[in-house]
């Protein structure tokens, strides 16, 4: 597939994906950041198993960055800018704060999985692959691994309350 | 892996240990479908997350703690609920409870109406057997003597009749049942112990009136319309032949009789004379007893009222006065109130359209209902009449404290009226002690038994 194709691809799947969360015309502007960003500063990835991932990781980030800047804004509590603090071009306390309490729910919920799915989500996190982690585990099939995982996941979210943020 | 099936791959995405064949064939099909592109944009977090080197650190950390002991410890208690092996549990529990709950509250109350089918029948049942004729009776129509005379005397001709006498009674069960009360009986069967409240208002009122039967006895009526029930013939066809439209019936003069003598039991003077009514209710209670409901009736009395008007004389003493009397009196007139047991007392004022109120006990008293000592009368002043000129009384009496009273259980105080005997007494109508009251008995032997009078005056 090539890198135009594939960049055709993800600007309809992540217009669609930023319309179920913002705005639309937010949407259509997060889209356009997401591609020039991805065409001009990552001219050189051209990989499909690099660019997909790639995408993910900038439209995260401008997702965040149009969620600060509308709390800046006042768009959710209406301040004045004159009492607002100046901008730390570094990590905020808020957001450090907010990394932090998801390390933490993620450890207390990963505390309560059942035994096979914590041996799984460790072996994971070894950095075994599927076909690994069966033969650790000792299953002839590796669609009972993806079973498992598959049920572990969703356990361990469901234990985060539903969502991993 | 089919196309459908990969989603299976995305805890490995998140992780970041897929192959390079899973990446590439999860990635492709992220660009052709949205769900999955979707489920990959959110699993961006957990991703960012995991790629932290001391985040990783530490979930492996928490991950090799030897057992979830300390991690089940450490909940709180109410997490212990979200297991679905608990839900199940406490689920059927709280089935368990509301089925016993309810369960029992509806055996009691299917108690309660089997009890009142059974003791008519059975009353009725044993009534041809012991009343005896007495060709004396001035009042028996000719067509019931022959009837008498033709069937008495031979046991096998009763038979068939009594046969009827069942069918008769199976109908008039299935009738009961399917009209549930709410059609009125035909006046004069001999089964009519409980007599519907308009029926019971008519004979009281005429019993009241010292009038209304002139020359005769209230007792003697009852022993002449008693006659009229030939055992061979049917009751409900015996009665109206002989007895006029508005007179009382055998069965509610008997009733009003046995009110008095079940209220004083054996040992009153009143009752003794009596004995015939006396006998044909103990025999009425064996059969209680036989059912299995009550035990030896002899020891335990049923609920029973007695409540009268006494106003204060030109002497200055009190006396006793009918209803209408009350209702006419300028004087300040008292209704006084006397039970059989110790149980608790309400009277409700009906105010027409205005609704029903509690007169009694006081709003001030603070309390639903006053308990009353078993023979002990108690005065109650009554209250001024409703807006339309009438003064409508509910007494309403029971072993147990009423609880709140709600515009349903007004609705539904014909209930526990519904099976009542009740007896008025006034000088003219006994040879005992001169009294003017109304003696009302719940023939229940029942902790449930529940007693709800109407006393109607105009003033």
């Amino acid at each position: 597939m090539r890198r135009d194709e594939i960049l055709t691809r993800l600007r309809e799947r992540i217009l669609a994906f930023a319309t179920s969360r913002v705005a639309k015309d937010l949407a259509e502007d997060l889209t356009q950041e997401v591609l020039v960003l991805l065409h001009e500063k990552y001219n050189r990835v051209t990989e499909l198993t690099e660019l997909v991932p790639l995408a993910f990781q900038v439209l995260r980030f401008k997702m965040l960055d149009l969620h600060r800047k509308s709390l800046r804004r006042g768009e959710y509590h209406q301040e004045t800018v004159d009492e607002l603090p100046l901008a730390n071009p570094g990590d905020d306390p808020a957001t450090l704060l907010d990394q932090k309490q998801r390390v933490d729910r993620l450890l207390a919920a990963v505390a309560q999985l059942g035994e096979r799915c914590r041996d799984l989500f460790a072996l994971k996190l070894e950095g075994n692959s599927f076909p690994e982690i069966q033969t650790r585990m000792g299953q002839q099939s590796i669609n009972t691994i993806y079973t498992w995982d598959l049920r572990c996941r969703k356990q361990l979210l469901s234990l985060m309350g539903g969502s991993w943020e | 892996m089919p196309d459908h099936d990969l989603e299976k791959l995305l805890g490995g995405f998140a992780a970041n240990t897929l192959t390079p064949e899973e990446r590439s064939q999860l990635y492709k099909a992220a660009l052709h479908d949205q769900q999955l592109f979707n489920a990959l944009a959110d699993e961006q977090a957990l991703k960012e997350l995991l790629s932290d080197p001391a985040v990783r650190r530490k979930l492996l950390e928490t991950l090799k703690r030897p057992a979830t002991s300390d991690a089940v410890g450490s909940l709180p208690w109410w997490a212990w609920f979200k297991r679905p092996a608990a839900l199940a549990f406490a689920g059927g529990l709280a089935a368990v409870i509301f089925a016993i709950t309810f369960g029992t509250r509806i055996y009691e109350e299917s108690l309660d109406r089997a009890d009142r089918p059974v003791a008519t029948e059975d009353v009725e049942q044993a009534r041809p057997s012991v009343q005896t004729p007495q060709p004396s009776d001035p009042l028996r129509s000719p067509e019931a003597e022959s009837r008498f005379k033709t069937h008495a005397p031979d046991e096998p001709a009763q038979a068939p009749a009594k046969k009827d006498v069942l069918t008769d009674k199976a109908a008039k069960r299935e009738r009961s049942s399917a009209t549930k009360l709410q059609e009125p009986r035909a006046p004069g069967t001999a089964s009519d112990n409980a007599m519907p409240i308009r029926e019971r208002d008519e004979t009281r009122k005429q019993a009241q009136a010292p009038a209304a039967v002139p020359g005769r006895t209230a007792e003697q009526a009852a022993a002449s319309t008693d006659k009229k029930l030939s055992p061979g013939a049917p009751p409900s066809a015996a009665a109206p032949a002989t007895a006029p439209p508005q007179a009382p019936t055998a069965s509610a003069l008997a009733s009003r009789q046995q009110a008095r003598a079940l209220f004083y039991g054996e040992s009153s003077p009143y009752a003794d004379q009596k004995d015939d009514q006396a006998s044909r209710l103990g025999r009425g209670m064996d059969q209680f007893a036989a059912a299995g409901k009550a035990g030896a009736i002899g020891q335990v009395r049923p609920l029973g009222l007695r409540y009268s008007f006494v106003t204060r004389g030109t002497d200055g003493q009190s006396r006793e006065v009918s209803a209408a009397i009350a209702a006419g009196s300028k004087e300040p007139v008292r209704i006084t109130v006397e039970t059989t047991q110790d149980a608790y007392l309400q009277i409700l004022q009906d105010l027409g359209s205005a609704g029903t109120r509690l007169w009694w006990p006081p709003q001030e008293a603070g309390k639903i209902s006053l308990k009353l000592l078993a023979g002990k009368r108690s005065e109650i002043p009554l209250p001024p009449p409703a807006e339309n000129g009438v003064l409508a009384l509910t007494i309403r009496l029971s072993p147990k404290p009423f609880g709140p009273l709600t515009m349903q259980e007004v609705g539904m105080l014909d209930r526990f009226s519904a099976n009542l005997l009740i007896e008025s007494v006034s000088p003219g109508n006994t040879s005992g002690p001169q009294e003017q009251a109304t003696y009302v008995v719940n023939p229940q032997i029942s902790p449930t038994a529940q007693i709800a009078v109407d006393v109607p005056m105009s003033r």
